[in-house]
This record gives structure tokens, C-alpha cells and sequence, in this order.
């Protein structure tokens, strides 16, 4: 791939362009928009292919430079993003409980939603990395080029932040086995 | 132990993933009695979970494109060879012409001795003013710049000009006629 094969380098696109995506989606929540930014981000790649190290999984510079893509677009598109759309409609299909509790639980959602659009885009990614990708606390970091410590302040402060927009009565409204019981303290 | 320590304490490692090993024996037995924390702790480990669902319902049933590949390619096939230093000092010449007519223009008007900017600029305003002041018009000026028009120009004192204008120091004042009052 380094010496400019194409085929070489569609193989790479077909392994890592789902968790580019993923995360360009997340942090934007416009298809179009993400999909932009995975091209941006393979091109990015592919200008730079000569210095991409074989020895490690090139993922996480991946997502390093798909983050850094996705502050510059917010950035520039700040305040006009588009109300919630169909996507959070996916999320309570499997749920089978009461009506009520899936309504509650939609609501729970929108707010969610909202709440991570409106946080810093270095707390959004944050999330995204740690919550969906199930990066471990310093893989974050090292995507985010910050410390460990930076990692860990910007998840407390966006949890925080979220903790202030979903009352407490209703953030127990969680997938089964999502709340403490005291028999789980045995 | 106090609750907001077993709040602070605990509710991190939760959030951060980390294993309740022996360091959280206390903690744990502070749960076992204390219904507040218990539910403080529950209730946090919903909104993560809800968090966690909040960020896949984002992604869920979107996959990129199957044209993306070939705009990348495409992309990629028209990207310019990255250059030397050499050959990006060289992308710089094409703006030498310009740059020499520039200096050259810049150079005139600095070593221009026509008039000096602050001249032309109070003849200027002193000209708008005459102009509207002489057809009636003086109230359309803004009153910021009724205030600051300029004083009348001095008379010229040589040239053709100084013959039109009086001189009035040279005009002998009218002698004084004393009256009754006097």
C-alpha cells in the first residue's frame, strides 16, 4: 500500500472504514456530513501512506484524524444542526415493555440526544470513543493526544452535564440489569 | 464513611470501567446500608447504560456508502506528487513579475512630491464644504463634520493669486470721526 497499489489500499478502506464512520456519524449525526469525512480521512491517508507505520493497527490514527475533521466541520457548522430526525426512532424497537415505558424511554432519548449535541466537541468525542468504541481510557486519550487525566476530566464533565439534563427520576428508566440492586452488592 | 466520598470514589470507578477489587470493600459495605448512595450509584450506572444506547442508536442502520470507495480513488488518483523544497520555491517564481510591478508602484507614490497625503486630504474636505456651504446646503453636512470643517485656508501670499485677494493689513482702517457722545 505504501508504494501506491490501489488494490492494497481498497483493502485497507474495506477493513477500517465502518469504525471511521461510526465514529464521524456520532460526533455529527449527518450522513452526509460523515460520509464526507470518511472520504476526507482516506484521502488524508492515502497522501501520507509512505509514513503509516505496518507494525501497529493504524486505527487509532484513523480515528485521531476523523475526530480532528469532525471539530472543524462542527465548528464551522455550529448552531445549525438539524433537529432529531428518524435515527433515534431505531432505538426503542426491541424494546417490548409498556407503552408508557417506551414512550418514557424515547423521551429519555431525545433528551440524550440533544445533551451530546450540545456538548464541546472534545467532550463528544470523548464519548464516542469511550462509550461506542469501547476504547480503553488510554486508547482515548492517545486518539484525543491528551493525557489520560484530560480523558478522564472531559468523560466526568459531559456525564455531568447529562446528569443535569435527565431528572432523576426518569434516567432509571435503563435497560434491563443497568440499575444497582442490593443483591448485586452481595 | 461519608456519602459524598463513596459518591466521588466509587461512582468513578464505575464510570471508568474499572474492576471492584479490594479497595472498594468499603465502599460496597457503605452501599449495603445506605439506600440514598445505592440509589445514586444505580441511577448512574442507568444513564451510562442509556448513554451507551443514546451513541448506537446514532450510528444504527448507517453504513457508508458504496460509492465512497470510488470517490476516495478518485480523489486519490488526482492528488498532486508531493513536491521538493526545490520545486515549491520554484511554484513561487510565477509571482516575481507581479511582485516587481508592485514594489515599483509602491515606490513611486511613496517618493511622490505632489502633495503630502494629509494636505490632499484637507483640501479635499475644505473643497465639500465650500461647496455645500456656498449653495445653502451647509445643514445636509453631519454634524460631526460641521464641527470639524476645516478653518479657511490663509491666503496665498505669492503667485497670481495674491493679487486677487485684499490684503487687509494693507487696507488703512477708516480714520475715527468723534460724535456728540464722545
Amino acid at each position: 500500500m505504501q508504494s501506491g497499489d490501489l488494490d492494497a489500499f481498497e483493502e485497507f478502506f474495506n477493513t477500517y472504514q465502518r469504525p471511521v464512520h461510526a465514529t464521524a456519524l456520532a460526533i455529527t449525526r449527518d450522513p452526509f456530513l460523515a460520509e464526507e469525512i470518511l472520504q476526507d480521512c482516506f484521502v488524508t491517508a492515502y497522501r501520507v501512506r509512505h509514513r503509516l507505520r505496518l507494525d501497529v493497527s493504524p486505527l487509532p490514527w484513523l480515528q485521531r484524524v476523523t475526530t480532528n475533521l469532525c471539530y472543524s466541520r462542527l465548528a464551522r457548522r455550529r448552531g445549525h444542526l438539524e433537529p432529531l430526525t428518524g435515527l433515534i426512532s431505531n432505538l426503542v424497537a426491541d424494546l417490548s415493555a409498556r407503552p408508557e415505558q417506551v414512550a418514557e424511554s424515547r423521551e429519555i432519548m431525545e433528551v440524550l440526544q440533544r445533551g451530546i449535541d450540545a456538548l464541546p466537541p472534545k467532550q463528544q468525542a470523548a464519548i464516542v470513543l469511550y462509550y461506542l468504541h469501547d476504547y480503553s481510557l488510554a486508547e482515548a486519550a492517545e486518539i484525543a493526544s491528551c493525557r489520560v487525566g484530560t480523558m478522564k476530566s472531559r468523560l466526568h464533565y459531559a456525564l455531568k452535564a447529562l446528569r443535569s439534563l435527565v431528572p432523576a427520576e426518569r434516567r432509571s428508566t435503563a435497560p434491563r440489569g443497568a440499575t444497582l440492586a442490593a443483591d448485586e452488592l452481595q | 464513611m461519608s456519602c459524598s466520598r463513596v459518591s466521588r470514589e466509587l461512582l468513578e470507578r464505575f464510570r471508568f470501567g474499572e474492576t471492584l477489587d479490594g479497595r472498594s470493600d468499603r465502599h460496597l459495605e457503605h452501599l449495603q446500608v445506605c439506600h440514598a448512595c445505592r440509589e445514586v450509584v444505580g441511577l448512574d450506572l442507568a444513564l451510562v447504560a442509556n448513554l451507551r444506547r443514546a451513541l448506537r442508536a446514532r450510528v444504527a442502520g448507517n453504513e457508508p456508502s458504496p460509492g465512497s470507495w470510488e470517490v476516495v480513488r478518485r480523489r486519490a488518483l488526482g492528488e498532486s506528487p508531493r513536491l521538493t523544497w526545490p520545486q515549491q520555491l520554484m511554484r513561487w517564481t510565477r509571482f516575481v513579475p507581479a511582485g516587481a510591478v508592485l514594489t515599483v508602484m509602491v515606490f513611486a507614490v511613496a517618493t511622490s512630491r505632489e502633495a503630502s497625503p494629509p494636505q490632499l486630504a484637507y483640501d479635499r474636505n475644505w473643497t465639500a464644504f465650500q461647496r455645500l456651504a456656498d449653495t445653502g446646503d451647509a445643514w445636509q453636512m453631519p454634524w460631526w463634520l460641521r464641527e470639524r470643517a476645516p478653518s479657511p485656508p490663509p491666503p496665498p501670499t505669492h503667485g497670481i493669486l495674491a493679487l486677487a485677494v485684499p490684503d487687509v493689513e494693507a487696507v488703512p482702517a477708516p480714520a475715527r470721526v468723534s460724535g456728540p457722545l464722545e
